[in-house]
Formats: C-alpha cells, sequence, structure tokens
C-alpha cells in the first residue's frame, strides 16, 4: 500500500465528507414538522368564526340586553373546540390555550371588556408580546398568536374582539 | 511482480475503498429518505390540519399515494385511524404516528379507496358538527 491509501489527508477528507452527509440528513429527516403555527392559526380562525359570523357577534355568545352567553367552562364547547390530546410525554390535554377579549367601541378609544380562556393559561405569558417571539428562533416556546377582529353585537354596539391562540406540543414539533 | 503491475494493483484498492465509502454514504441517505415513519409523521399531521380546518358538511379527499408506495404488504391493518379527536397513520408492523386535532367534529365515515384506474388511493372523510348535541 502507499501513502495514498492510508494517508491522514485522505482519511480527513472522508471523514469530512461523511459528517456533512450525516448532518444534512438528520438535519432534513431527523426534525420532527413544526405545524403548530398553523395549527394555532386555524384554532383563531375557529375562535374567529364562533364569534363572528357575518360581522355579527352571535346570540349565542351575545345577547341583546348586553349579556355574554359562554363563559371559561363553557367556551371550548361553545366554539366546538376539544383540547384532548394524545397520551404521550405526560401531556394532560394541556397543549391549547384560547382567550377571547370584547371591547366596545363606543367613541374612538375601545372600553375594555370581559376577557373568557379556557385550556392551558400557562402557555400564554401575560407579561410578553408573544407576536414578537419568532416561532423559528424560539422553538422551545410555545407558539401563539394573536387575532383582532371588529364585529357588531345584538345590542347594537361593536366590539373590538382580541383572539389569542397557544399551542404547544413542543415535544411532537421541534 | 514489476513496477506496473504494482501500481495498478495500488490504484484498484483506491478506487474500491473509495468506492465502498461512497455506497455505503449512498446506501445511509437511501434508508433514511426511505424510512416509511417520515410519510406517517407528515401524513397523520397533514390530516390533522386539514381536520382542524374542516367545516361541517365537508368532503375532502386527500391523495396517499406516496404513502402507499412505501406502505409495508406484511401489515394488513388499516392505513390511516380515528379514534375521537386522534389521526393515525401506520404503513409498517412495527411503529405509528398519532396527532390530535382539536376541531370537535365527528367522522361520518372515513375510509381508504383504490382508484384502480390509476393506482391512486384516496381518503375520504365527512365531518359533522355537533350543534345540536351541544345545544340541548
Amino acid at each position: 500500500m502507499t501513502d495514498k491509501t492510508i494517508s491522514i489527508y485522505w482519511f480527513f477528507v472522508l471523514f469530512l465528507i461523511a459528517s456533512a452527509v450525516v448532518f444534512l440528513v438528520y438535519s432534513l429527516y431527523g426534525k420532527p414538522l413544526d405545524v403548530r403555527q398553523m395549527e394555532c392559526v386555524f384554532l383563531a380562525e375557529k375562535v374567529a368564526d364562533c364569534v363572528n359570523q357575518g360581522g355579527k357577534i352571535p346570540e349565542t355568545i351575545l345577547n341583546k340586553g348586553g349579556g355574554f352567553g359562554i363563559n371559561n367552562e363553557n367556551l371550548l364547547k361553545t366554539c366546538y373546540i376539544n383540547t384532548n390530546t394524545e397520551n404521550v410525554y405526560n401531556w394532560n390535554n394541556d397543549q391549547l390555550f384560547v382567550s377571547i377579549n370584547f371591547s366596545i367601541f363606543e367613541n374612538e378609544l375601545p372600553i375594555p371588556g370581559p376577557t373568557f380562556f379556557a385550556g392551558n393559561e400557562h402557555l400564554w405569558d401575560k407579561n410578553s408580546n408573544m407576536n414578537s417571539i419568532d416561532p423559528a428562533k424560539n422553538k422551545n416556546f410555545p407558539v401563539c398568536i394573536k387575532r383582532k377582529i371588529y364585529s357588531k353585537g345584538e345590542d347594537g354596539k361593536y366590539y373590538l374582539i382580541t383572539i389569542s391562540t397557544c399551542v404547544g406540543k413542543k415535544e411532537k414539533n421541534v | 511482480m514489476n513496477k506496473n503491475a504494482e501500481l495498478l494493483t495500488e490504484n484498484l484498492i483506491f478506487i474500491l475503498l473509495n468506492l465502498a465509502f461512497f455506497a455505503i454514504l449512498a446506501v445511509f441517505v437511501f434508508i433514511k429518505s426511505d424510512d416509511p415513519s417520515i410519510l406517517e409523521e407528515a401524513y397523520a399531521k397533514k390530516i390533522a390540519l386539514i381536520l382542524d380546518a374542516a367545516r361541517p358538511g365537508m368532503n375532502i379527499s386527500i391523495d396517499m399515494q406516496k404513502a402507499i408506495d412505501k406502505w409495508d404488504k406484511d401489515y394488513v391493518g388499516k392505513v390511516v385511524s380515528i379514534e375521537g379527536n386522534l389521526v393515525t397513520v401506520k404503513l409498517k408492523q412495527k411503529g405509528e404516528y398519532s396527532y390530535s386535532f382539536f376541531n370537535d367534529v365527528k367522522l361520518t365515515k372515513y375510509f381508504y379507496r383504490p382508484n384502480y384506474d390509476g393506482g391512486v388511493y384516496t381518503f375520504f372523510v365527512e365531518p359533522y358538527n355537533k350543534v345540536e348535541e351541544v345545544s340541548k
């Protein structure tokens, strides 16, 4: 055998090539698909469809007298949301969070109204603006989004509805 | 052995070793990319997201040809099963992938169907809303 076949240089090149291929393969196929952002958007849309139908808040949500038909207990059932998850990673059906805030628009500034929420509130960090967190850079955080819609209630008032949703499921997406 | 023959042998060994190395790398890449568990995860999440966005009365078709191509023929059970709000895709005897969807719909029927004309399998789902149950 000559130096060519067993030279350190050649083994180093082979090692580099093998490492690069293994790294690329694992970075491409080794990580789970992260669908939390999309799931979060769908969840917000689901809630938006629930509290706003054709530009109006349904009477089951807000009645003519200005009373709310939803509360923290019946929010999920009213909006047909099921927070059950697969029984893995010690998940205890606590991987979703939904919050709805109603603010009344009587003058130019909205008057803060009630907030209803359901699911795991620990997913939502109240002290930070979750919209500013880039999920691509902070994969260990739950993915959260905030949506605002305007709608008219049966009581004749206009409402700014702020919907916040979070999806955990880190173990299956990161 | 003369010098030319020695050179030829050395070069031959060198080339064969290189070929063996790159063949092992190619086999590794092929095995990884051909792993059905990647498709199990992708389809389970895809179906779960579709059901999340589904509305009452929808009839959704999903072309699962890629999954069927990788389907282990020794496994004779369901490729896709939906229990409660949990989608499970299973393409091989060992292992499966499950993902939950939040949309509280029930599926009135779901099955995969082979289209023998084109060899394409299609998966149908038909969610319905539980409005009546809730309002009771």
